[in-house]
């Protein structure tokens, strides 16, 4: 692997991490009772901006490394369900945590000073913002398994 | 901001743009559970993917962007007002539909790993 894609991997999973820490930040800010708004936007901008670069560096070692050269080990290894099953999956639902992002950010950008008096409101965003940090984790420790099916 | 540049900040506007991100979100979630399931299941579709855009998960992530602000634009046009109330009942719909697809994408590729 070249030093390009190594660095590629390494924004991967570091920006990976960054937006996923963010998005735990906004879903906490938003269980306590009076949320401080400019934090959560601030937050919101970082899990977006980290989710986005995150998609293109890791999309790049995808496209130009990964199926050629760890797709065909892991699955001719011990846990070729580690990529039919983990890599697959991830792939897809990665995508949606850039629109997740998009969607928290609008609403704590246009929504977030009214949020303390609705309540229903409040509620389904935070739902929103668990499921993303929830997806996320679970993104994160796809990455570990696919990484440790290589090895 | 750099957001204020492409959202009025007016009560209008924010609803138009709330209901506008809900429902360009919902649809490019939707879009992508499609083309996950229906390019595993229909090769030329994959091959038209790949071909098109150099690999076919560079594909789906072009097109969905396509969707959202297509969705996101149409909408913004919408002239009926939305109560507090649908605006709760669309995030909610927003999250079952998130969690359905990432389940069902799980579920397909478990089944698919096991049958190939």
């Amino acid at each position: 692997m070249t030093k390009f894609l190594e660095t590629a991997l390494i924004i991967h999973i570091l920006l990976g991490l960054v937006g996923v820490s963010s998005v735990y930040f906004i879903w906490t800010g938003f269980l306590k009772k009076t949320m401080k708004l400019s934090s959560l936007i601030k937050s919101g901008w970082i899990a977006l901006v980290s989710f986005v670069l995150s998609w293109l560096s890791g999309g790049y070692y995808y496209v130009a490394y990964y199926g050629d050269n760890v797709k065909p080990v892991i699955k001719a290894g011990d846990y070729p369900w580690a990529h039919s099953v983990f890599t697959e999956t991830k792939e897809h639902l990665f995508l949606f945590l850039p629109f997740l992002t998009l969607m928290i950010l609008i609403a704590l950008y246009f929504y977030g000073d009214k949020l303390d008096k609705n309540e229903k409101l409040k509620k389904s965003l935070t739902l929103l913002s668990g499921i993303t940090f929830f997806l996320g984790v679970f993104i994160t420790l796809a990455g570990v398994i696919i990484s440790g099916a290589n090895r | 901001m750099l957001i204020d540049k492409f959202m009025i900040k007016d009560t209008q506007s924010i609803e138009k743009n709330m209901v506008a991100s809900i429902v360009g979100v919902s649809v490019s979630i939707l879009f992508l559970l499609v083309m996950t399931v229906v390019s595993e299941l229909v090769p030329e579709l994959k091959v038209w993917l790949t071909n098109s855009f150099s690999h076919h998960w560079v594909g789906k992530g072009v097109l969905s962007i396509a969707v959202f602000l297509v969705f996101f634009g149409l909408d913004r046009t919408y002239k009926t007002k939305i109560t507090e109330k649908g605006l709760v009942g669309a995030v909610n719909t927003l999250n079952i539909l998130v969690i359905f697809s990432a389940v069902l994408i799980l579920l397909f590729f478990i089944y698919e790993g096991l049958h190939s």
